[in-house]
């Protein structure tokens, strides 16, 4: 029985003020989908190899690896400060570089800013492959392009930052009000003069918003783009691991920990500060 | 370019003679969603007068006045601003003809996160479209004098370095006048421009904007929804109903019945099911009752 339809009451008369069934059922394709899903989780699952000895053996392994982790290592935390300092760096100067950049993407990709609807729609695949390739994918494109090393982080980081931040820019603008918008349209001023006058104006709390929010991201992305060689503190972690000096490793996750906490912490106090916090409720 | 060039064309037109300042035949928009705004509007306004635009709520006024500079596509019919053919002008030209049209519309026409100044100072963006004019802090000195005068004129110069947001309603609208002024126009066009103000700011805007309208021989459209603002104020009343044009007559023709009539029509409007019988009346004793 489909939604919202009549029914027929005893005495055979339509009862037509009967309300919509509550629940809509599932139609074909969410069923398939469910069943897709599933079918792959089994299939994973079957594969996984979970001999009974490794499952026993796991909780001593792990209790080598932090007893052997306690306590971290201190001799070496001068030249890790220093690898964690490039990794902020690399966060930085990539974000900064990302948001710059795709503030003119997001105005090509935005419906209500884009030249033309092929514009549109070229940035706006732009925006999705360097959203879709994961970064550390990113990272071991730019390491065979530009070597090892920093710049390729910082690469990155930028690819990754446009992706992200230009999407959302663009569906800020997309949803910003008519009103000023056809205020500096009625003075006659060009379509660049509106972009600079009204639309930037009035979408940039936002950006910063987002900015602050990739920035953010990028701290705690940046970090592991050392296991593929793209520079920062992640080179140190995986040398450690490789050479199995847990102590080591657990200094390293500590400083990550704190810095990424850090970075939050921070760039949650700027938003508020930028924002005003918004409006109350109480 | 502006002053001299508008005093050329100001003398081509006193000798071209009859040239209405507006003119607008067969004017029609539909919305993407199918809705039919506005349905064949002709409307004449001549250099200096002023018409107030009646009618109830989704008659079409904001869309007519959007379609006007073609801030709203229209999809059908001929528009002549100051003698410019609105709907054939190129992208060029309709920037100049948008730059000689000031608009004062209702409440959200200012940009909230920038100063006062660099409100006033977009409206010269239509004559001189440079990078300097985007914000206060880069525009030249002239500029920058010129748009604290047209503040000046509003009442409104000690908040030129406020940001637009922490002005009230009147405040608002005021800027959005010096705006105008700033624009150099020859024609304003008004959406509801005190909807959001009590009747005393309300009182004061539309004495204000008068004022400038007949200091510098401009000519104005403005919509209204108070009837007593309109017979204060209009010169003209032009009332719409249903996208179409229903009654087009100078103030001082309507007798005091029809604009009580008209006022009754008004307050109807907030019920759906009857308002069109009511301005029809109105009509149909305008049209016994006065001669135009
Ligand atoms: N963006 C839009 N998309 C679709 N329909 C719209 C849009 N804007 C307005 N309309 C419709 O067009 C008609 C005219 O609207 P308009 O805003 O011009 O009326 P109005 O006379 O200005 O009303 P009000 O007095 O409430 O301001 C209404 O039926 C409205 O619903
Ligand atoms: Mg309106």
């Amino acid at each position: 029985m489909s939604r919202g339809e009549t029914t027929r009451t005893r005495d055979g008369s339509v009862d037509v003020r009967r309300s919509p069934s509550r629940f809509a059922r599932p139609g074909w394709g969410g069923l398939i989908t469910v069943l897709v899903l599933a079918g792959l989780a089994i299939h994973g699952a079957s594969g996984l190899d979970l001999s009974p000895e490794r499952l026993l053996s796991a909780p001593a392994r792990t209790w080598d690896f932090l007893s052997r982790g306690f306590p971290p290592a201190t001799d070496r935390v001068p030249n890790l400060a220093a690898a964690m300092l490039e990794t902020i760096e690399m966060a930085i100067i990539g974000t900064a570089l990302g948001v710059l950049l795709s503030l003119p993407i997001a105005l090509l990709a935005a419906r209500n800013t884009t030249p033309h609807s092929w514009v549109h729609v070229a940035a706006k695949s732009l925006l999705t492959v360097m959203r879709s390739v994961p970064d550390l994918v990113w990272a071991m494109v730019f390491v065979v392009s530009v070597g090892l090393g920093p710049i390729a982080g910082i690469l990155t980081i930028m690819v990754d930052t446009i992706g992200f931040a230009g999407r959302f820019f663009a569906e800020r603008i997309e949803e910003l009000d008519r009103g000023p918008i056809d205020a500096l349209r009625s003075t006659g001023a060009t379509r660049l003069s509106v972009m600079a006058c009204a639309v930037i104006p009035t979408a940039f709390p936002s950006f910063t918003g987002t900015s602050l929010y990739c920035l953010e991201k990028s701290v705690r992305g940046a970090a592991v783009l050392g296991l593929v060689g793209a520079g920062g503190i992640g080179v140190e972690l995986n040398v450690a691991f490789q050479l199995r000096q847990f102590d080591t490793a657990m200094t390293i996750i500590i400083m990550i920990l704190v810095v990424v906490l850090l970075a939050e912490r921070l760039s949650g106090v700027a938003r508020k500060r930028m924002l005003d916090g918004g409006a109350s409720v109480r | 370019m502006s002053r001299a060039t508008n005093t050329a064309a100001a003398t081509n037109r006193a000798n071209a003679g009859l040239a209405a300042m507006v003119s607008v035949r067969g004017l029609a928009h539909q919305y993407p969603d199918g809705t039919r705004a506005l349905r064949g509007i002709d409307l004449d306004v001549a250099t200096g007068e002023a018409v107030v635009l009646l009618g109830h709520n989704a008659s079409g006024k904001s869309t007519l006045l959007k379609a006007l500079t073609r801030l709203i596509e229209p999809t059908e019919g001929a528009i002549t601003l100051d003698g410019t053919n609105v709907i054939a002008a190129g992208p060029r030209d309709l920037r100049t003809v948008r730059g000689r049209v000031g608009t004062v519309f209702q409440s959200i026409n200012l940009v909230d996160q920038v100063s006062v100044l660099s409100n006033v100072i977009h409206g010269s963006l239509g004559r001189q479209s440079s990078p300097r004019n985007w914000f206060a802090w880069m525009a030249s000195s002239a500029t920058r004098d010129e748009a604290m005068e047209c503040l000046e004129r509003v009442g409104l110069a000690p908040f030129a370095s406020r940001r637009a947001d922490q002005l009230s309603g009147g405040q608002r609208q005021r800027v959005a006048i010096a705006r105008v002024l700033m624009q150099r126009s020859r024609i304003v066009l008004a959406d509801e421009p005190v909807a959001a103000l009590d009747p005393r700011a309300g009182r004061e805007v539309m004495d204000l904007l008068w004022q400038i309208v007949a200091e510098h021989e401009l000519t104005l459209v403005c919509s209204l929804h108070q009837l007593e603002l309109a017979e204060s104020y209009g010169d003209r009343v032009v009332a719409l109903q249903n996208g179409r044009l229903l009654l087009d007559g100078r103030i001082g023709d309507l007798s005091r019945a029809d604009l009580a009539g008209l006022y009754a029509a008004d307050a109807g409007s907030a019920r759906a099911d009857e308002p069109a019988a009511e301005l029809g009346d109105l009509v149909d004793r305008a049209a016994s009752g006065g001669p135009r």
